[in-house]
């Protein structure tokens, strides 16, 4: 086969470097479409008047801009006591036994322990991205108003306001271990693309290849305040394909030892069968109709990852009834829709086509528009698969269904 | 009241047996053409149906066209808002995401001209991409490099290598889409390429990620 060219290779890598996905503030931001949108009644004698001001203020407007960008200009940084100034992508590691600051000029800082390694790979007038390559750092960034700071470590983003952390990043295993001092953050990594929030004084720790019976395990003998319920199991599973993660250890949050073996607890202790366990005998409907949506989904998620589909059914379509809303309610549909693949391909397409209708920029969007592509074909509806086909090229281009899609497509 | 029957509406059906059989879908903005009905009718739910629809595709295609996602969010919301006041012009339904997506290109090419103008009067953007997740380092920085190439580029070929390399169209769908005429585009995307492959020879994290193995030819 020919190789590619290497536009080509440059258009792939940034087609699958930023796919689409959801879109950051979609809510506010659709709001505010409707509002412009529907008030808009501009006439033509409006619009000449508009566009003749706006020639008028053009000259101003470029030295308003010049004198705006100047009083926001991207943040500087400086490496180590000396105060010498840093390089975007040059790597960043302290010498010898002592901790290497690097001081931002919006008052952020961030101390490389000894064998630590960082870049700063990028700079804007909000924030910057560090990307932590092996080691521990003490991050502390400045709270300010839209402040955007990235901390990379190998498939983990930490998306930060203003908040104080340490961040351990253990490069063989990708194992990311966070320490909160205060503030806030947010992690995206795999298996939990929608992101996982952690606050306070909380400790949240991932290891994407470590062997099961490795992790989770609490990493500081400190007392930690309980996460409250409903962050531990949405985070870890509410919006990540059902089985890509089931030989991945989940996320491990420290939380206070159990008092009393409830699911809940039992379900943040990795317990699963003995939660499933208790939850039945506690009864389902009394349990269901306490729950929040995310306990929903941890309980659904354990009676899949336990085989107990029927279960995980009840729940998840307990969890559409009561939170038809919410966003966990169109990733109930998804997993609906991959658990009856085998049994019943009709309403996993069904499910599916919920999916993509409730979450049509979700995470889930191009898997479920791929699935049912494939089930359509199955089960011999070969016009409607042709269709569905037509539709995720339109859509992924070169999504993971790209390949089998161009096969369905053609006539 | 109107949640329970809501909720009942997108449940499925269960037969006899209790396994879920049919699956009553929401009415609503179910098509591109009901959308464009009710935008054409100025509804309000209309619009936000078109968002839903498009939203997130039009935001990343601009930013994956712009290399950034600084005010993309505003780009995003013009296109939206000249696509509402222009829906009359869209006669097919079919050609709907098509004429959104040519709005956006149409914004992205003159955001282009304006940053070219920018950088001309010393006001340098500061880079500003956004990190897939799961987060891979090496690509992160050969797309960095590969937007600081193609910053290098005439708008117009810039657009024709993103919409035939990144975006996968056809020749003569990215031609329509940049409303120029097939040869045209063309002639845009050959230089486009012979520009990239030039700089990318220059450039160490290029060239090694771009003349590597190739896994397709194995």
């Amino acid at each position: 086969m020919k190789p590619r060219a290497p536009a080509e290779r440059a258009g792939a890598l940034i087609a699958e470097q930023l796919a689409d996905r959801v879109m950051p503030g979609q809510v506010d931001q659709r709001h505010r479409l409707v509002e412009a949108a529907i008030g808009r009644k501009r006439s033509s004698r409006l619009r000449v008047s508009l566009g003749a001001a706006a020639v008028a203020i053009a000259v101003a407007g470029v030295f308003f801009a010049w004198s705006r960008q100047r009083a926001q200009d991207p943040v500087t940084f400086y490496v180590g006591e000396s105060a010498q100034h840093g390089q975007l992508d040059e790597r960043i590691a302290p010498g010898g036994e002592a901790s290497l600051p690097i001081r931002f000029s919006d008052g952020s800082s961030l101390d490389l322990d000894p064998g630590a390694r960082a870049r700063v790979t990028g700079v804007t007038e909000r924030g910057a991205v560090v990307l932590l390559e092996a080691g521990k750092a003490r991050v502390d960034i400045n709270p300010r108003e839209n402040a955007q700071w990235k901390v990379l470590a190998g498939p983990y983003v930490v998306h930060v306001h203003g908040t104080s952390f340490d961040v351990r990043y253990e490069e063989p295993r990708d194992r990311l271990r966070i320490r909160m001092l205060s503030g806030a953050i947010q992690v995206f990594g795999p298996g939990f693309d929608a992101g996982v929030r952690v606050e306070g004084t909380e400790q949240w720790e991932h290891c994407s290849r470590c062997e099961k019976e490795e992790s989770p395990q609490p990493t500081t003998p400190e007392p930690v305040p309980t996460l409250p319920d409903a962050h531990a199991p949405s985070s870890a599973h509410a919006h990540g394909p059902v089985d890509r993660n089931l030989s991945v250890p989940a996320l491990s949050l420290s939380a206070a030892p159990a008092v009393t073996a409830d699911w809940r607890t039992l379900l943040r202790e990795g317990k699963r069968a003995e939660a499933l366990r208790v939850a039945e005998q506690a009864g389902l409907d009394s349990v269901l109709a306490s729950a929040t949506a995310d306990e929903h989904m941890a309980l659904a998620d354990a009676g899949r990852f336990e085989d107990n589909t029927r279960l995980a059914n009840v729940v998840l379509s307990s969890l559409r009834s009561r939170f038809p809303a919410s966003p966990q309610a169109a990733s109930a549909a998804f997993l609906l829709g991959r658990m009856s693949e085998s049994s019943s391909p009709d309403t996993a397409i069904s499910w599916y086509t919920v999916y993509a209708r409730e979450a049509p920029a979700g995470p889930l969007v191009a898997e479920a528009m791929g699935r049912r592509m494939i089930l359509l074909e199955r089960v011999g509806n070969s016009k409607a698969a042709q269709q569905a086909a037509s539709q995720y090229l339109r859509r992924y281009p070169t999504g993971p269904y790209a390949g089998v899609a161009r096969r369905v497509a053609q006539p | 009241m109107a949640v329970t029957q809501a909720a009942a509406a997108k449940r499925p059906e269960r037969d006899a047996t209790g396994v879920e059989a049919v699956v009553r879908l929401p009415v609503g903005f179910a098509d591109d053409a009901s959308v464009l009905a009710g935008l054409r009718e100025r509804r309000p739910a209309a619009v936000a149906a078109l968002y839903d629809r498009f939203g997130a595709h039009v935001y990343w295609v601009l930013v994956r066209t712009l290399g950034t996602d600084r005010d993309v969010e505003d780009l995003v919301q013009e296109t939206f808002i000249t696509v509402v006041d222009r829906c009359d012009q869209v006669l097919d339904p079919s050609m709907l995401r098509s004429y959104i997506v040519s709005v956006a290109i149409r914004l992205a090419r003159n955001e282009m001209r304006k940053r070219v103008f920018r950088r001309w009067i010393g006001l340098q953007d500061a880079p500003s991409l956004p990190e897939a997740a799961p987060h891979d380092a090496a690509a992160a920085e050969a797309l960095r490099h590969t937007y600081r190439t193609l910053d290098r580029m005439n708008p117009d070929c810039r657009i024709a290598f993103v919409l035939r390399h990144v975006e996968g169209y056809g020749l003569a769908e990215a031609a329509a889409l940049c409303g120029c005429s097939l040869a045209t585009f063309k002639r845009r995307l050959r230089r486009a390429d012979e520009h990239f492959e030039r700089m990318a020879e220059r450039d160490p994290v290029l060239r090694e990620r771009m003349h590597g193995k190739d896994e397709d030819a194995r």
